[in-house]
């Protein structure tokens, strides 16, 4: 006789949580940020909706990423303070460019990267799709600083990454493990 | 269709067509128009060419052009590279910089890599594909006699600028260019905003 008071099995506890959208675009906002150029991303259109209603920064939508890191350095040289916001095969699509614009050329590039596709209840390295696992070993490979936002009290890596940035004269990330709330 | 005659030797048309080049602020494809325009400026404070980015260069300017509203950009690119980066037009007449000028210096070839046809020697038109880009104001310069009206247009439109200058395969000057990006970059930012 099947016991019906049984519990049901426990829901999958997330290893990353959702970052409020608003709280990423304030963050972006108060760090100087001038220009979001971007190709969206699914896990982050809240963030980019709240960036949209805020407008404090201009946003520039362009076509592919290469666009967006070109685009990246030429408000650079113009004085400005720009970054980007794409997602982990958005950073595949553009290595090319990462290497030659803002690697050889020494252009600051933040780059805040959602990671479309997580399973949000395993690790990065326990996730089955390699745009996911492969995200930040890639930047490893290119010498590319990365911080990770897996949790509500993470967001300050947001600026940490957009200061690196500007340190090193070079490009920098914050992945964002988790859709935007 | 694009089947016009390609009778500019690229040596001469590009100074032709640029003149003074003080008159700009500007970056340069990769191969073919990085020769064009180093051996045209000497790499002067004012350019900034681009290498190893094939495709990059007109966001590069569109940047540029966005943020120095003051200024005139000049993208020189080659059909090879903005083939590569089309969705780069579409971008530029969706913002449509008022000062930003493009030309397009095209020898229907790969001339780096041996002079492998690209498609516009197949009659792709990359002039009308900057129209239908939004991008109003267009010429095809085939001849010297079309020079001037084409280089006071680079100066004087309000909006974005494109002109398609059809060459022929003859290679671009010799030119040993900077490969150091990062000081040129640092020169071109030092010399626009007095800063590195």
């Amino acid at each position: 006789m099947n016991d019906i008071t049984a519990a049901a099995p426990p829901a999958p506890v997330a290893v990353a949580e959702a970052i409020s959208g608003e709280a990423i675009a304030r963050e972006i906002a108060d760090m100087g940020v001038t220009h979001v150029i971007t190709v969206p991303d699914t896990n982050l259109k809240t963030a980019i909706a709240a960036l949209e209603k805020a407008q404090r920064v201009k946003m520039l939508y362009v076509c592919t990423e290469d666009e967006g890191m070109g685009i990246n350095a030429g408000l650079y040289m113009a004085g400005l303070k720009p970054m980007m916001l794409i997602q982990n095969n958005g950073l595949y699509a553009c290595i090319n460019t990462l290497k030659a614009i803002a690697l050889d050329a020494q252009v600051p590039t933040f780059m805040l990267i959602g990671q479309y596709g997580r399973d949000v209840t395993k690790t990065v390295e326990e996730n089955r799709l390699r745009s996911v696992r492969l995200l930040e070993p890639t930047l490893e490979t290119w010498g590319v600083p990365s911080f990770r936002l897996e949790h509500k009290t993470d967001i300050g890596n947001i600026r940490l990454a957009w200061q690196k940035a500007w340190e090193i004269v070079g490009p920098t990330a914050a992945i964002i493990g988790a859709p935007t709330s | 269709m694009n089947t016009a005659p390609r009778l500019l030797d690229r040596s001469r048309a590009v100074p032709l067509l640029i003149g003074k080049h003080e008159d700009f602020l500007i970056v340069a494809g990769l191969a073919g128009a990085a020769k064009d325009i180093g051996n045209l400026t000497k790499e002067s404070p004012n350019t900034f060419l681009l290498g190893g980015a094939m495709g990059g260069a007109a966001m590069v300017a569109a940047g540029l052009a966005i943020t120095q509203p003051d200024k005139r950009v000049l993208l020189v690119t080659g059909d090879g590279e903005l083939l590569m980066a089309l969705g780069s037009l579409a971008t530029i007449g969706a913002v449509q910089p008022k000062n930003l000028a493009i030309v397009c210096v095209d020898n229907e070839c790969y001339g780096e890599t041996g002079d492998q046809p690209t498609h516009t020697s197949f009659g792709i038109d990359l002039k009308a594909t900057a129209e239908a880009c939004g991008i109003k104001t267009t010429r095809l310069v085939t001849s010297e006699a079309e020079m001037a009206e084409a280089s006071a247009l680079l100066r004087q439109s309000n909006g974005p600028v494109f002109v398609l200058l059809k060459v022929t395969g003859a290679p671009p000057p010799q030119y040993s260019r900077n490969w150091q990006a990062s000081e040129t970059k640092t020169a071109f930012r030092k010399a626009l905003l007095g800063k590195r």
